[in-house]
């Protein structure tokens, strides 16, 4: 293999044609966009492109839980959440849940010429799945980890 | 007043002042002021380690985190908690009077933090269940969690340092301070259920939904729970016979901590993860600032000015319960028994208190100390972590709402105790 990982860097395999949402945007819109596209996080921009932060499905499961099951070392002694099973829903249809609500508002961002195994560690290190690339806080591409198994195959073949 | 006197007096009044504004966090305040104390050579290391520092009340602390840490891992503590909303029916007041006497008991033998972590949680998922406004019942956990502590020599770290100072037995903790809580927890029960009775029915079909908990899901792995709790009866009787058997309560608890690692055969660094260091540093900060201060005289100082005013052992010990109650409030309850024990210490050399009037001036320390935790929020740690879980559910607690209903209650329990130390130890 004479291709050195080393040298590469994210910017050939990130992802550029991008899906992301504005602050505004309502939580459904967000939910619809995550059955749609095989994404692991949607990015939050301004109307100028400005990365805001960013909504993982992660976030969703957060904002579906009630915060002190955290607190239990065991939640499978609960057969039935009762009416806070329809609570959730009625939650998610109040107009004000928007994405800035959930949003993870600092997310883990890197610029293009980060090496790809660089990207590797900074996933690893935050445990994330998507590393956002910014140029002067605009949001220009998502480096996933799909993309780094595309970059891993194309590089070892 | 020379410079270092100076210097001391206003790095004490310093770290106080900051431990209050809650800027900073407390351990933090604590090591940096004692730190000062010895770059600046007021005191040095050795003295520190040798004389201020009580490892007594650390070994304890630290045995019986470490035993609380694994415990905790057996759910044996939820399963409790659910099996007692499953015997109240799903019927809230009685729910309210279980779930307080459960946080009471639980309190006497685990710290208060760690026991409102496991009620306060289960409490918030019963009420979603029902329905109900979660704030009757966290409060009165709050104030249970404070006067179940007080019962025992392991239940609130104010005890834990009186213990060592005067060198109680567990039992003598049982003996004089268990009566008065058990008046105190009633009477602040009854009160408290009173005044929320209204607030507490209930659907039948969103009492069915408790129900449908299985608590013995709780329990996670049997054979780890049988083993912690073999060692957890030998840990108890260590603390019942523990004079009979000449070893020191802090020995008891360490001992228990390393038994049940080994018993359990969990990795150790797993369960030192869980301890409460800020806690521990906190008291190794305090004691350095605390024995400094003590090492040039001021102590000695404020208990002259004290006996200047008053020689009567009964009027001082009003005094040291009165004045331990009221600054636990404000600075919470640690940082006052740390500052206030070798004043007790103190004022009991100058005015030669009898045997008698010595216990029952710890008493009223530890009674002052403990159940001022309750009259505000930020008064004891077991406080602002209930606050803290209720705000992050959704159901903030305020401190005006806080302090409306626990300033009397704290007022009532200081009374009381005051009656009880007198009728007790003082007629």
């Amino acid at each position: 293999m004479d291709n050195n990982l080393e040298h590469k860097t994210i910017k050939s395999f990130m992802t550029t044609d991008l899906i992301t949402v504005g602050p505004a945007a309502h939580i459904k819109e967000v939910i619809r966009l995550f059955t749609e596209k095989a994404v692991s996080g949607i990015p939050v921009v301004d109307a100028a492109n400005k990365l805001l932060g960013v909504v993982t499905k992660k976030d969703l499961i957060d904002a579906l839980l009630p915060t002190y099951l955290d607190l239990m070392e065991h939640v499978d002694f609960i057969e039935d959440f009762g009416h806070m099973e329809l609570d959730i829903f009625e939650e998610f249809d109040n107009p004000l849940f928007i994405a800035a609500d959930m949003m993870n508002a600092h997310p883990v961002t890197v610029t293009q010429d980060c090496t790809l195994l660089k990207a590797a560690a900074l996933m690893n290190k935050n445990n994330v799945e998507a590393l956002l690339v910014v140029i002067g806080g605009k949001l220009t591409g998502v480096f996933a980890l799909t993309d780094l198994c595309k970059a891993l195959f194309t590089l070892t073949q | 007043m020379n410079a270092h006197v100076f210097f001391i007096f206003s790095g004490f009044i310093i770290c106080y002042a900051l431990i209050v504004t809650d800027r900073f966090p407390r351990a933090s305040v604590a090591l940096a002021t004692a730190s000062f104390f010895i770059i600046a050579g007021f005191t040095n290391l050795e003295t520190a380690w040798r004389d201020y520092i009580d490892f007594r009340t650390l070994a304890l602390l630290t045995g019986m985190m470490i035993v609380v840490a694994i415990l905790k891992r057996t759910g044996i503590f939820q399963y409790i908690a659910l099996k007692m909303a499953k015997l109240a029916g799903g019927e809230p007041r009685r729910l309210f009077i279980y779930f307080a006497v459960i946080t009471a008991l639980l309190s006497a033998f685990l710290d208060n933090v760690t026991t409102v972590l496991i009620v306060a949680p289960i409490t918030l998922l019963v009420c979603e269940t029902l329905r109900k406004n979660p704030f009757p019942f966290l409060f009165m956990e709050i104030i249970a969690s404070n006067i179940g502590g007080t019962a025992t020599l392991i239940g609130d770290p104010p005890n834990i340092l009186i213990g060592s100072a005067a060198r109680f037995s567990f039992n003598a903790f049982i003996a004089n301070l268990t009566p008065i809580v058990i008046i105190v927890f009633c009477l602040s029960l009854a009160i408290v259920w009173l005044i929320f009775k209204k607030e507490m029915e209930v659907s039948p079909l969103d009492k069915r939904r408790l129900f449908a908990f299985d608590e013995r899901k709780a329990l996670k792995d049997p054979r780890f729970l049988k083993r912690s709790s073999i060692v957890l009866v030998f840990i108890l009787m260590g603390f019942f016979a523990h004079r009979m058997l000449h070893i020191e309560p802090a020995s008891v608890a360490f001992a228990g901590g390393a038994f049940l690692l080994l018993a359990t055969g969990l990795n150790p660094n797993e369960v030192f993860k869980e301890l409460e260091w800020g806690t521990l540093f906190f008291f190794i900060g305090l004691f350095i600032v605390v024995g400094t201060l003590d090492s040039i005289g001021a102590i000695r100082c404020v208990a002259a000015f004290l006996t200047v005013w008053t020689q009567a052992p009964a009027v001082l010990i009003m005094i040291v319960l009165w004045v331990a109650a009221f600054l636990s409030t404000i600075f919470g309850s640690i940082p006052v028994t740390v500052a206030l024990i070798p004043l007790v210490r103190e004022v009991a050399t100058q005015v030669r208190f009898a045997p008698v009037e010595m216990q029952a001036a710890w008493w009223a320390l530890a009674l002052g100390a403990c159940f001022g935790g309750n009259g505000s929020i930020i008064a004891s740690a077991a406080n602002v972590v209930v606050a803290d879980i209720a705000d992050k559910a959704g159901h903030h607690i305020t401190f005006k709402r806080y302090i409306s209903y626990a300033i009397p209650l704290t007022l009532g329990s200081i009374i009381l105790s005051s009656v009880y130390i007198w009728i007790r130890y003082l007629l």
